[in-house]
């Protein structure tokens, strides 16, 4: 049998993280509770190979089955109705054959809105409707600052979402993700009120502004600047072509780069000038020892999770992939779209208000230029 | 590796149990009212029922944010919650960290007061602090954590990350999953600067104190409340009692050679297990009995699962040739402040 289950538990502090091993045993209560048997059961009907797929990596990866859990089947199915208008305008976005983002429909003409960065690689891009057809669709359109893109399949009669028109639901409000059945995809609450999320770039390096100007005084080993080869003593005279006089601008500019974007630094080093590129890591790889690093625990995040204007943060259990399609309250008002799985507590959400002007002014573009021809 | 061969092997109890079961579920009984039908732990039946839940929450948002507080002691940084009028924070014990030691207490309206840590048990990682400053301060009421019980809905508050004083305590929704009298295990999400914060019931009571995550999202461990209050006197007192961590992990003595990815031994402390079976410095760890060792991460798993007294074959490489060496495991020696 199995008699008890162990984990590792990791205590909670930000700066120091204590590592204690507990064990949870099973209890001898008359009828017991934690039966392990009744951990992972009973999840929505699964009606097509896809869904199969997508639903056992699932409980691989969140180990959502909990008999009481808030997701659990019983609550899921509460949400039922409040999703109903909005599941039919819910996609699921496929790569070469595997899921990798949701999707929403936004105009009749197969306009689809999604999450860019996971839609962008290359491959083939098909979508799955809520009656389970499929149409291929090719990215039309793409907004970096909050890593949307359009996506346009061949339709002229789909059902688009409803944005919600008032105000964006405040803490403490219930949320449901809907997937293209009947229950949502997972639930959640409404964490904070919607904030900015700065894109965070960072070099890993401390800086003083000496009379030369930004001195490089330590490099984080495995850093992105480690790596560039920048070393202790270096002065960064200019970033990409930008001329650099105090530590404070250095930061200031880097931080305005995302993770992963290249930046290229003039450094001034034993009286020469030398140009280096840098390619931008997270605050997060600085240090495995501190919160951060507690957030991957709990299942893979969003390659695209800082650098948004506005955004919703919700507690909702998801996956990368599950980024892209709406997000509705009890009223079943579409407040936003999920936009990036960010941390182990949080899901960020892109107001409905930071979207829907776009799209309209890209449809009326597009139907300008109609209109012209 | 090992890890996914088990999820494999649940896979296939649990689909064989789906089968069995899936016809006998019982439908709830939907003659109470709805929200004390919700407050005794029911999922909401149906869009009515999660409207009243969700009103219950907007309700208590703004009392539960109130009392929430960040402290900072010394390098650790993590949340309390104000529970008496003269300003009694309960948090966690690896936050407080010893007593008589001074804390900054962050309140949720951006003021920062001075406090002093007290006593704690260390064993349920239960910790106390006192605001030493004078004033009243919002506080919430201890609730009853006896009376917790699986599918009880719950609230969470904190400050995931550490304080940031553009933002608010952080709200969390779930459930009870697993009420033992020393732990109780919930999915509302928790993570790194939350320990010590609050688990609220649906009447804004704290039942529970978070302490620490597992792997999963729905391994997130919290202090019982009653604990708190049967101790009450011993924790005002500045006592400390019980060990870190129940129960405990084995200790081996090494530290991790960093310049390497392999498991490879940069020093055997004196007087540990590994010491007296001879491991030496420059040794790499191959293999913990049948488990494959390729970094030091896998050893610090690999013996974070076992016990002090377990007898352990090691398998290393030294000047190129393979080993066996037979361990015992050991205590790690408590450090004392």
């Amino acid at each position: 049998m199995l008699g008890y289950r162990r984990f590792l538990a990791i205590a909670l502090t930000a700066a120091t993280t204590v590592s204690v091993g507990i064990a949870i045993h099973r209890t001898c209560e008359p009828e017991s509770r934690f039966n392990p048997l009744r951990l992972v059961q009973r999840h929505t009907s699964v009606q097509t190979r896809d869904d199969a797929a997508l639903l056992s990596g699932w409980l691989e990866k969140v180990d959502n089955g909990w008999e009481v859990g808030k997701n659990h089947q019983k609550v899921k199915s509460a949400f039922s109705e409040a999703i109903a208008n909005a599941r039919l305008a819910t996609v699921r976005i496929f790569r070469d054959g595997k899921p990798v983002a949701m999707g929403t429909v936004v105009h009749r003409s197969g306009l689809i809105l999604s999450k860019a960065s996971e839609v962008t690689k290359p491959g083939r891009l098909s979508c799955q409707f809520s009656n389970r057809s499929r149409k291929t669709a090719k990215v039309v359109e793409l907004r970096p600052s909050h890593d949307l893109a359009l996506l346009q399949v061949r339709a002229d009669d789909l059902k688009p979402v409803e944005w919600n028109q008032g105000e964006d639901p405040s803490v403490g409000s219930l949320l449901a993700t809907p997937s293209l059945g009947r229950e949502p995809l997972a639930v959640g609450v409404v964490s904070l009120a919607p904030q900015n999320v700065a894109k965070d770039g960072v070099l890993g390096i401390r800086l003083r502004t000496s009379r030369f100007g930004a001195m490089i005084i330590d490099v984080v080993p495995s850093s992105a600047a480690d790596t560039a080869g920048l070393l202790d003593g270096d002065i960064v005279i200019e970033v990409n072509d930008q001329s650099i006089q105090t530590s404070d601008e250095l930061v200031e500019i880097i931080g305005e780069q995302l993770p992963g974007e290249e930046v290229k630094l003039a450094v001034t080093r034993d009286d020469a000038n030398l140009e280096i590129t840098a390619k931008l890591g997270r605050r997060a790889d600085l240090d495995l020892e501190n919160s951060d690093f507690q957030s991957f625990l709990g299942g893979d995040l969003s390659v695209r999770r800082t650098g948004f204007p506005t955004v919703l943060q919700h507690d909702t259990f998801l996956l990368p992939e599950h980024c892209g399609g709406p997000i509705v309250d009890l009223d079943g008002r579409v407040v936003g779209i999920n936009i990036a799985r960010a941390e182990r507590i949080a899901s960020y959400a892109l107001p409905a208000n930071e979207i829907q002007p776009w799209i309209e002014q890209y449809v009326n573009d597009i139907q300008e230029v109609a209109q012209r021809r | 590796m090992q890890h996914s061969a088990m999820t494999t092997r649940w896979m296939i109890v649990v689909l064989a149990f789906f089968l069995v079961s899936s016809t006998g579920l019982a439908q709830e009984d939907s003659t109470t009212t709805s929200l004390a039908r919700i407050k005794n732990g029911k999922a909401p039946a149906d869009l009515e029922e999660l409207r009243a839940l969700q009103a219950k929450i907007r309700q208590l948002t703004d009392e539960i944010l109130s009392s929430t507080v960040a402290v900072q002691v010394g390098r650790a940084n993590g949340s309390g919650v104000i529970v008496s009028e003269d300003g009694y924070i309960l948090t966690a014990a690896h936050v407080a960290g010893s007593p008589h030691r001074s804390a900054l207490v962050f309140l949720s309206d951006g003021r920062i007061k001075r406090g002093i840590t007290l006593g704690m048990n260390q064993e349920l990682d239960a910790g106390l602090i006192k605001i030493t400053e004078p004033g009243d301060w919002s506080y919430a009421e201890l609730g009853d954590s006896s009376e917790a019980k699986p599918g009880q809905w719950c609230l969470a508050t904190g400050h995931p990350g550490g304080y940031d004083r553009d933002r608010l305590p952080v709200l969390r929704w779930g459930r009870i999953l697993k009420a033992e009298k020393s732990a109780l295990l919930t999915d509302c999400t928790l993570v790194g600067g939350d320990s010590g914060g609050p688990l609220f019931d649906l009447d804004g009571n704290v039942i529970g104190i978070h302490s620490r995550i597992g792997k999963n999202l729905t391994i997130n461990v919290h202090v019982p409340v009653d604990p708190f209050r049967d101790s009450w006197t011993r924790l005002a007192k500045g006592e400390v009692w019980g060990l870190l961590g129940p129960p405990q992990q084995g200790w081996l003595g090494v530290t991790e050679d960093s310049t390497t990815n392999e498991a490879r031994i940069a020093r055997v402390v004196e007087g540990s297990p590994a010491e007296f079976s001879g491991l030496r410095t420059g040794d790499v760890i191959l293999r913990v009995g049948d488990t494959q060792i390729d970094s030091f991460n896998d050893l610090q798993n690999e013996i974070g699962r076992m016990r002090p007294e377990d007898e352990i074959v090691v398998r290393i490489r030294r000047d190129g040739e393979s080993l066996d060496i037979s361990v015992k495991l050991g205590r790690r020696p408590r450090r004392r402040a």
